[in-house]
């Protein structure tokens, strides 16, 4: 509310703009508005108020200047003087128009008449100094060592595994209609036998690899697979199966075959070959591999109600293991087959955050297939004009 | 005299990944890169409300940047060697109180600094601060004539006449100062806007920006905003004739490969969100803003506006998360919305590491905007 005593001040303006109010709105409006925002007043379609008073004032006249205001009176409470030098405001005001300010009991009345757009000066105001020392040019952080030639840990136990149990070793003959390459790398060789029609890869064998377990499990995941596929994923699939926990990553930063290990380079360089090779005994000539396996046979083959209770017992017993209350995860449906678009608990969610929603999206993925996805409810735009100019 | 000299380039359909092959390198190696490029935005609001506008997609919880917390965040982008900053994002920067510090400080820190704005809060005493401390600014405007311009960015008639002076005063006081930012105009073209191809390019001979871009809309994984990317075949014409209106110093470019791509990517890992982060409005970091709204909880890294940026650079979250998305448990083709601003980058460094291409140091003079990947 204005003062009374200020009321009588006013000559021209019809309206008297209470700054603090202002202020107040157009920081609530930041948060609480999100399309159609702007100032509570109409001639302030151009303001932009600033966190130091004084600016916000200058930038208030300069908006109702352009926006063609002819003259404006401002109020400013205790809260706004308290920081303020009122010749300072007053000189400010007066780059703008025929400037007065009035003081009152608690505040003070500054208006400007015969508005005009204030000559350029230079704006070159300082921006506050900060105590912290800046250090430039810290890029990276170093990727974990590992010695040179052994193999990383994190590889160690799973091709271990698959060398004590190799199926895929040997050449290979090819049948009607299929296609059998054969490419060697560094005295290793991979065979393949295609499919013409499909291009898919319908047998795979190799000899000679330095790491038997790298290229068992290889020939293993690139089988059933289109060849293009194979080339440009296959080797990254690797990686991730032959990895003894997906968290236990060989590098800091991003993992991919050529980072992780150079056990990986082989395979790699086979395959490539591999597909080249296709390409030049079939004229295949694809380049953007879209090929996706989808969800496992299990999981296709299940009704809704089997889905819906093979997830919900993986959510209840993550809910057990962190403390949530029964129920605090519910499936609220099944998106393109795969995709569980989940409600979770307000309390549960802002103790685990993000974080919880990727463990459990693992959760299922590993008890259920590892192709499912999780994603929380959508929030609505809140603002009504946008969500009407759309096809809901 | 533009800020655009006869030996640089402006690359305004594709990427500068190339440029910064140290980075890459360092990615390659499986070391924690600094993003090159950060996009972001001071506020989730916006005093308009644009038909196409993906925002509306991206609602997450809003939380408010303050003069202390993009100050923090500028020193950190600083500090772990972020080159460049953009504040287009999910809402009008120029609305927030902080939005002229903003641009100083980053500047001051020797962080690039840009903006992707619609321009009507820009009153020309707003411009003589900014301008100076900026590498380009682009002006949102998708439609040449006042009543279109109004039906389609919700907004009064009487703003499309602000925002044209608006431009007229941005390049009045680049010319006056010879100050070397770019200043552009950009269409976002949905199908149903082939009206006003020709009209905003002939205003754009007029008002005299440096360029004029011509883009497509993008869309969520499930099409919410309706576009209809076999619809842009019967603007083919227009979008050739509004190019042809190009001169020595107005170019009119189109998003030819983002048009062509019909919003299909040709790669399933996303490599590109490490060098190119965006975070909303809110202080939300994500890898981008495709992944801002609440629906994408598992892709939310941090908030500036509660952790330094950083200590949330550097924690495992974030990795993780970057991880994931170049991990074969993603794939781009199925998760995600269509043409993000990562595509071009994500594009070529999937060639590269498919074997496809080798990145080189390109030759010749580096392009402008090359902190802007
Ligand atoms: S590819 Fe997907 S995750 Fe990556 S930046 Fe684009 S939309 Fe975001």
């Amino acid at each position: 509310m204005l003062e009374p005593a200020l009321h009588h001040t006013l000559v021209a303006p019809s309206e008297v703009l209470d700054y603090e109010q202002l202020y107040a709105d157009y920081q609530t409006g930041l948060v609480d508005r999100l399309r159609g925002f702007g100032a509570a007043a109409e001639c302030l379609s151009l303001w932009v108020p600033d966190e130091d008073p004084a600016t916000s004032l200058r930038n208030l006249w300069d908006a109702a200047a352009a926006a063609g205001e002819r003259d404006i009176a401002v109020y400013l409470g205790p809260t706004t003087t308290a920081s303020l030098d009122g010749d300072e405001v007053l000189g400010t005001a007066a780059r703008f128009g025929v400037a007065t300010l009035t003081h009152g009991r608690t505040g003070w009345l500054v208006e400007v008449q015969e508005l005009r757009a204030a000559a350029p000066v230079a704006e070159r105001r300082a921006v506050a100094p900060r105590a912290r020392a800046i250090v430039h040019g810290v890029t990276t952080t170093p990727a974990i060592e590992t010695s040179a030639g052994a193999i990383h840990p994190a590889y160690v136990d799973a091709i271990a595994r698959a060398t004590a149990d190799v199926q895929h070793d040997g050449v290979l003959s090819a049948d009607a209609g299929e296609l059998m390459l054969r490419v060697e790398d560094h005295g290793s060789t991979l065979s393949l036998v295609v499919d013409r029609e499909t291009h898919v890869i319908r047998r795979a064998a190799f000899t000679d690899a330095p790491h038997e377990g790298v290229m068992e499990r290889f020939c293993a995941l690139v089988e059933g697979v289109p060849i293009l596929d194979a080339a440009d994923h296959g080797v990254a699939r690797l990686e991730l199966s032959l990895r003894e926990h997906r968290a236990h990553r060989p590098v800091a930063g991003i993992v991919t075959p050529r980072s992780a290990d150079p056990c990986f380079a082989r395979p790699q360089a086979l395959i490539r070959a591999a597909l080249a090779d296709y390409r030049a005994q079939t004229g295949f000539a694809d380049w953007i591999s879209t090929h996706d396996a989808g969800p496992a046979a299990p999981w296709r083959a299940m009704s809704p109600a089997d889905r819906e209770a093979a997830v919900r017992t993986v959510l209840d017993t993550f809910v057990a293991a962190h403390d949530g209350r029964p129920g605090a995860v519910e499936l609220v449906a099944v998106e393109i087959d795969v995709r569980l678009v989940l409600r979770l608990d307000e309390a549960l969610l802002s103790d685990g955050g993000p974080r919880l929603v990727f463990e459990l999206e693992q959760a299922l993925r590993d008890a259920i297939d590892p192709r499912l996805e999780v994603v929380l409810e959508e929030i609505r735009d809140r603002n009504r004009k946008r969500r009407l100019a759309v096809v809901e | 005299m533009t800020g655009m000299t006869d030996h640089t380039q402006l690359i305004l359909d594709g990427t500068k990944i190339g440029w910064h092959l140290d980075r890459v390198h360092a990615w390659e190696r499986g070391e924690r890169i600094a993003p090159i490029t950060i996009d972001m935005a001071l506020t989730r609001a916006c005093n308009f409300a644009c038909e196409y506008c993906y925002a509306m997609l991206q609602e997450n919880d809003r939380k408010v940047i303050t003069r202390d917390v993009i100050f923090d965040f500028l020193e950190d982008c600083a500090e772990i060697g972020v080159k460049g900053i953009s504040f287009v994002s999910d809402g009008e920067s120029t609305i927030s109180p902080v939005f002229a510090d903003a641009i100083r400080r980053g500047s001051e820190l020797g962080l690039s600094m840009a903006v992707g704005t619609n321009g009507l809060a820009l009153t020309k005493m707003r411009l003589e601060e900014i301008l100076p401390h900026l590498t380009y600014l682009r002006v949102n405007i998708s439609a040449g004539e006042r009543d279109r311009y109004a039906q389609i960015m919700g907004v009064k008639p009487e703003w499309f006449d602000r925002v044209c002076q608006n431009i007229r005063d941005m390049m009045e006081i680049k010319r006056r100062d010879d100050l070397p930012v770019t200043v552009g105009m950009q269409m976002v073209v949905m199908p149903s806007y082939g009206d006003q191809i020709l009209p905003l390019a002939r205003l754009g001979q007029s008002l005299r920006p440096d360029y004029l871009v011509l883009k497509h809309c993008s869309d969520s994984e499930d099409g919410e905003l309706g576009v209809d990317y076999d619809g842009y075949d019967s603007l083919y014409d227009k979008l050739r004739a509004a190019e042809a209106l190009s001169d020595d110093e107005y170019k009119v470019v189109v998003k030819w490969s983002k048009i062509e791509a019909r919003g299909k990517r040709s790669y399933q890992r996303c490599y590109g969100a490490p060098f190119m982060i965006q975070l909303s409005g809110s202080g939300l970091v994500a890898p981008c803003g495709m992944l801002f709204n609440e629906r994408y909880k598992k892709f939310h890294i941090g908030n500036i506006c509660e952790t330094r940026f950083r200590d949330i650079w550097a924690s495992d979250r974030y990795w993780d998360v970057m991880n994931l998305l170049a991990s074969p448990e993603f794939n781009a083709q199925k998760m995600c919305g269509s043409l993000c601003l990562q595509h071009k980058v994500n594009e070529t460094l999937d060639a590269h590491a498919k074997g496809l291409v080798q990145l080189t140091t390109p030759r010749g003079a580096a392009p402008a905007h090359i902190d802007f990947v």
